[in-house]
């Protein structure tokens, strides 16, 4: 027995990042069980998806018009903070704490991978820095090798242009001990020291 | 730590074998190409999933098969833990008491081995590259953290030797790769460094029992840089100084001129060079020493002593220095030793417990 449409299923499934042939099994079986209609509602949401999420022309957060919420609420204040990825923002965002503006690099400088800071939008963000009244950057890529690398890169371009560049610190979780601290965490939470 | 039992599941020409060990001595018997090397990169891969062997994770798995399986269960100073790792085209997995695993760091230093093999004989006679190794794993067992540095630096000097070979010179880019390269890198020399100072006194004390008070031995790291007496800073200047004599050939090979990833250990016996002037015996002789000087750097820094593994010793030594060597280990060691056939049996007055290994099969007798 082969059942063409089925397996067309599964394979379009396991295309999602984690889903193994195990799972979108379990999936395809769970959507077959569904009423027609959640089907095709949600068959319409996909199909409309990517032409109704652009990125921000200026930003390149997610957004459904030309500008994404974040760029068009004149409520945020003048700072920048520079992340790797949208899914960074959401997580900044999801604080509460932070009133400023964003700019989404769209990844990390890695020669390694033939990822160079053309490929990313740093180009775009010193445009922003000549546009927008900016009062400061907050570099907020990944304590990796890339995003080091990136954050680097990125305040030494902004060295001669007289605006105040921060790098966000890292350290030890919050409610953590320190007797699980791994020594590279340890080392830049000694690093980052400050006076009381 | 002791390794109390371990299964294996077509780990090379092993399908599938079940052994209880004995958390002193244990003789693995067999004749050639029955196994014994097999198992005991088996064993010592659950330290970290690497084997002494080979650095691909095929030629580990048996002919035809997809996958291997070694578990094994250790007793250490913290407690009894399960240990699994699987091999597969993908990679390695590893699970400690039946968890997935996916920070290697936390799986190493759980077991660990010293292993005493044809391979490791190259620490004296090879390139320079199973020295910096030695240093490497000597360090990271201890430190596994020093895996991350070591992971970092290599990426960082690959995409430094990407923008050597580039037509683009982004000259901004270039200092900020090569600014963390450096940073890495000196690291990884800072390191090194530390850990010869600590093993050198252990390695010249365990040299003179096994050279019977006659040799001197001693260690000193070689770099186009960095001498023992600098710190992290003073490394970093003068890395970057190398960096910048090595400019033009650099420039023309497209490839990083100095750094931890060329840098060497020299050994010598009597202040000679061993790898140029040692006879064969004593090529052996250092690397055993060497072994046990890290056993011995491992029990004072983790406060127990890693599972020693002595390959096909009869190979490697004559008897009196394989009945020294053994007089030498201290009692609360346990040990995996192989032999061939019917070589004699050389495990001094120790009692011991006894396998044979027949294509592939391992049973007690
Ligand atoms: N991936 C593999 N799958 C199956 N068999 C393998 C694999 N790799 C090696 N072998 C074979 O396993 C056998 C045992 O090898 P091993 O090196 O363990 O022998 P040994 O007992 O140590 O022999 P010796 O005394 O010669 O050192 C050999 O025949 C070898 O060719
Ligand atoms: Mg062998
Ligand atoms: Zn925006």
């Amino acid at each position: 027995m082969t059942l063409k449409a089925f397996d067309m299923l599964i394979s379009e499934l396991m295309m999602l990042p984690g889903i193994g042939r195990k799972s979108a099994q379990r999936i395809a079986f769970f959507l077959l069980k569904q009423p027609d209609g959640v089907l095709k509602k949600m068959a319409a949401v996909l199909s409309q998806v990517k032409d109704k999420i652009k990125p921000c022309e200026r930003c390149f957060n997610l957004s459904e018009d030309g500008l994404c919420a974040v760029c068009r609420d004149e409520r945020r204040t003048a700072e920048i903070c520079v992340v790797q990825d949208v899914a960074d923002l959401m997580a900044i965002e999801k604080t509460g704490e932070y009133s400023g503006k964003y700019h989404v690099l769209n990844g990390a400088i890695s020669p390694m991978d033939g990822i160079g800071p053309e490929n990313l939008t740093i180009g775009k963000l010193l445009e922003r820095l000549d546009a927008e009244a900016v009062s400061e950057v907050i570099l907020a890529t990944n304590f990796t090798v890339e995003g080091e690398a990136t954050a680097m890169y990125i305040s030494r371009l902004l060295k001669n242009r007289r605006i105040k560049t921060y790098r966000i610190a890292h350290g030890l979780p919050v409610g953590g001990s320190l007797e699980y601290a791994d020594e590279a965490t340890m080392m830049k939470a000694l690093e980052g020291k400050r006076e009381i | 730590m002791y390794l109390s039992y371990i299964r294996i599941v077509n780990f090379r020409n092993l399908n599938d074998q079940k052994v209880r060990l004995d958390e002193g001595m244990n003789v693995f018997k067999g004749d050639n190409a029955q196994g014994k090397t097999s198992l005991m990169e088996a064993a010592a891969c659950l330290s970290d999933g690497r084997s002494f062997r080979s650095a691909r994770v095929m030629e580990m798995i048996r002919y035809e098969e997809k996958e291997a399986v070694v578990e094994g269960e250790t007793v250490n100073d913290k407690g009894v833990f399960l240990l699994r790792i699987l091999l597969n085209a993908k990679g390695r997995q590893y699970w400690l008491n039946r968890k997935e695993i996916q920070d290697l760091k936390e799986f190493i230093g759980t077991v660990n081995f010293a292993v005493i093999s044809a391979e490791a004989m190259k620490i004296s006679s090879g390139d320079p590259k199973a020295r910096r190794e030695f240093l490497d794993r000597g360090i990271y067992t201890m430190n596994p953290v020093y895996l991350f540095t070591l992971r970092d630096f290599r990426k960082l000097l690959r995409s430094r030797n990407m923008l050597l070979k580039g037509k683009n010179k982004d000259t901004d880019l270039m200092k900020v790769i090569t600014d963390q390269m450096v940073s890495l890198g000196s690291r990884i020399v800072e390191q090194r460094v530390r850990f010869l100072k600590k093993i050198r006194p252990i390695l010249t004390e365990a040299h003179k029992r096994i050279s019977g008070n006659s040799e001197e031995m001693d260690l000193t790291y070689r770099s186009d840089f960095a001498g023992e007496a600098l710190n992290a800073d003073k490394i970093e200047t003068s890395f970057h100084e190398a960096l910048r004599r090595f400019k033009e050939t650099e420039t023309a090979t497209g490839v990083t001129g100095a750094g931890p990833h060329r840098d060497d250990l020299e050994i010598r016996i009597n202040g000679k060079d061993v790898r140029v002037y040692g006879s064969r015996g004593q090529k052996k002789n250092s690397v055993i020493s060497l072994k046990l000087a890290e056993l011995q750097l491992y029990r004072d820094t983790r406060g127990e002593y890693p599972v020693l593994v002595m390959d096909d010793m009869t190979a490697e030594l004559d008897s009196t220095r394989q009945e020294a060597l053994l007089e030498i280990i201290p009692g609360s060691v346990q040990v995996l030793l192989t032999q061939t056939g019917k070589g004699t049996e050389l495990y001094g007055a120790r009692k011991a417990k006894q396998f044979t290994i027949q294509s592939g099969n391992i049973s007690e007798c």
